[in-house]
């Protein structure tokens, strides 16, 4: 070997050695302080959530949070069937989180850790707890429709002659067959267990006036914002955050569908305990209203309702006067039937 | 290693190679031949070991059955998609060759000094990820866009729909696969004799003509390397059908991702990967042939 290329590759190979130690001396280190990995749905949302939830916390008990997005169902199957779990608090689709409790996913939470006793029956379960209220509900361009004059009902948003314009509705099996039975008159509270057969028949009618059919949660608030559909079934904090900067959005609530979204701890999550400990903390009333108002969806505390502004109360869907005229989705039936349902809704698409 | 000159089967020339004339200098026969070993672990466990999973995960749940493959072809919404996804793929990779082909020539043969500017043209778009580039397609061809404005004051009310339809996947899977195409061409086309198309010149034939018979004919192996490459790319789609294109545009990448994600049927998530990878075999067996000779040093 050349003399000079021996002398180079001692140079990186002591490099290499060195850059090894460091490693090592940097992860025996950060194991001594406690950690905790928690993942949440990205972008602006995850912005507000560090900001009123983990940064307090931190410093509070002086722990390092890694946050990371968005959560992944099949990733925490993986994890907990390899025993190899990274995550120690996810935020879970409700639907998945009735699916993974069936599935033995997640660890039962100790409400002598979480003190519950100001949230909603509704929002407390075995192994997972509704953290936060999302609405799925008639959303429309101001420019088109306005305050007194769009539609209110899902009737009316399947009528195209007296509300004519471009509309977007959600590529899933949930929201969708709820919308087209409350549009053929469906009384709100004996939805469930859905009759699809009747559901597909009156999508049928609106299918030909779909100019969107949308599959990311934000999608239909930027088109509305940005003028491309007039008219669409959106969720409501993705339509808060371009209306709070002027773009021309706004929502109607009647027969809006809602639901929780979870916290769970995978099953072998190495911190637990600390887990339990942030959830009481990320659920107590300040940080619980904190986060609600930086993202406006409902907050489960109870206490948290009094720290937060009317305007901001207006556009959550757990403020009484919205609630009431919604729905909740239920999540038991979804998980259930939302794989068999979803290919029923692709074949339709496709026809 | 050079490679002799003339030779039409290299394979075999440098096989005897090895054998004869050159072995003191390749070193003897275990020394050449377990150098592969370690790459040859590498590509069965990374490539063939999760295949092989793949296989089994969508036959074996936890006992053998045929389930999933059933709900494949009896459940026509697969059928469809599959056939959704071979022909996206086609138009895709026809499209990329007919805007990449002039592209890569005037790359090739342009002074050094501009191809800078060229080449820097070509990577910008791609550094960028696939859901941006969506998003930025679905502004330039919205309704009130720049695009359908201007196409519109010049066809009036038959300027065709270019989103939330097949169109806008074609622009949008063709802008993200151009690159692909274009420097699979390019590194053909850049090893082109330009002394061969001299020749045709000095011997009357025009430019088109030249080009026809000499020029197309040894970029050949730089069409077929970009198409494959990209009609294979294309087949693994799902974000861009998804936001630019209509509910008819259903991939299968779509409904592979559902299924491991929203529903956690990894059976049958890896019998519809199976069923596209065979798929994509089968369509790409007639390329095989001249695969091998793609290989072969000029």
């Amino acid at each position: 070997m050349h003399p000079q290329i021996r002398r180079l590759y001692s140079a990186v190979l002591l490099l290499a050695f060195v850059a090894v130690g460091n490693v090592a001396l940097i992860r025996s280190a950060a194991a001594q302080q406690p950690q905790l990995t928690v993942v949440h749905w990205g972008g602006a949302l995850q912005d507000a959530w560090r900001e009123t939830v983990l940064k307090p916390f931190e410093q509070k008990e002086g722990v390092k949070i890694v946050d990371l997005s968005p959560p992944s169902f099949a990733k925490i199957k993986a994890m907990v069937d390899a025993k190899n779990v990274e995550w120690d608090v996810v935020d879970v689709l409700p639907q998945w989180y009735i699916e993974g409790e069936q599935l033995g996913l997640y660890e039962p939470l100790d409400y002598k850790q979480i003190d519950a006793t100001d949230y909603p029956r509704s929002a407390v379960a075995p192994s997972g707890v509704g953290n936060s209220m999302f609405a799925s509900v008639i959303a429309y361009n101001t420019k088109v429709f306005n305050k007194g004059n769009h539609p209110t009902s899902w009737a009316e948003f399947w009528d195209v002659k007296k509300f004519p314009g471009r509309r977007g509705l959600q590529r899933s099996a949930r929201y969708l067959l709820e919308a087209a039975l409350m549009a053929d008159g469906a009384p709100m509270d004996k939805l469930y267990p859905l009759d699809e057969g009747r559901a597909f028949q009156i999508l049928d009618r609106i299918k030909p006036y779909v100019t969107n059919w949308w599959t990311a949660g934000n999608q239909p608030a930027l088109m509305l914002a940005s003028g491309q559909l007039d008219l669409s079934m959106a969720f409501t904090a993705r339509v808060y955050s371009y209306a709070k900067e002027g773009a021309p959005v706004d929502i109607e609530w009647n027969q809006g569908i809602y639901g929780y979204e979870y916290y769970v701890i995978p099953k072998g999550s190495r911190n637990k305990e600390l887990a339990m400990k942030f959830l009481n903390w990320a659920l107590s009333a300040k940080p619980n209203a904190e986060y609600a108002i930086k993202f406006p969806q409902g907050p489960v505390n109870r206490r948290s309702t009094e720290l937060i502004p009317a305007d901001i109360a207006n556009w959550l869907p757990s403020t009484p006067k919205n609630n009431e005229r919604m729905i909740p989705m239920d999540a038991e039936y979804w998980a259930k039937n939302e794989a068999r349902v979803k290919e029923k809704v692709e074949e339709w698409l496709v026809k | 290693m050079s490679w002799p000159r003339k030779s039409r089967r290299p394979g075999r020339v440098a096989h005897r190679g090895v054998k004869g004339r050159n072995r003191r200098e390749a070193g003897p026969f275990w020394q050449t031949r377990f150098a592969v070993v370690p790459l040859l672990v590498f590509i069965l466990a990374g490539f063939y070991l999760p295949l092989f999973k793949l296989l089994s995960l969508s036959l074996f749940d936890p006992t053998f059955t045929t389930a999933h493959f059933r709900r494949l072809l009896t459940v026509p919404v697969y059928a469809i998609a599959l056939w959704t996804t071979l022909k996206i793929s086609f138009l895709v990779t026809a499209g990329c060759l007919l805007l990449g082909y002039p592209v890569a020539y005037l790359l090739v043969h342009t002074p050094q000094h501009l191809r800078q500017y060229l080449l820097v043209c070509i990577l910008l778009p791609f550094w960028t990820s696939v859901l941006v580039r969506a998003y930025a397609w679905m502004v330039l061809l919205q309704d009130g866009g720049p695009v359908m404005q201007s196409l519109r004051s010049v066809l009036g009310n038959a300027a065709p729909k270019l989103m939330f339809n097949l169109n806008g996947v074609l622009i949008g899977m063709v802008h993200y696969l151009l690159p692909f195409m274009i420097f699979a061409l390019a590194s053909v086309m850049r090893n082109i004799d330009v002394r061969y198309l001299q020749a045709a010149e000095s011997l009357g034939g025009g430019p088109l003509r030249t080009w026809w018979h000499i020029y197309l004919p040894l970029s050949v192996p730089g069409i077929r390397s970009g198409c494959i490459l990209v009609f294979v790319m294309a087949l693994g789609f799902f974000l861009t059908p998804a936001l630019l294109g209509s509910r008819q545009e259903s991939t299968i990448p779509m409904m592979i991702g559902e299924q491991i994600e929203d529903f956690l049927n990894w059976g049958f998530a890896a019998a519809l990967s199976i069923t596209l990878l065979a798929v994509s075999f089968i369509v790409l067996a007639p390329t095989y042939r001249f695969l091998r000779l793609g290989f072969a040093p000029k």
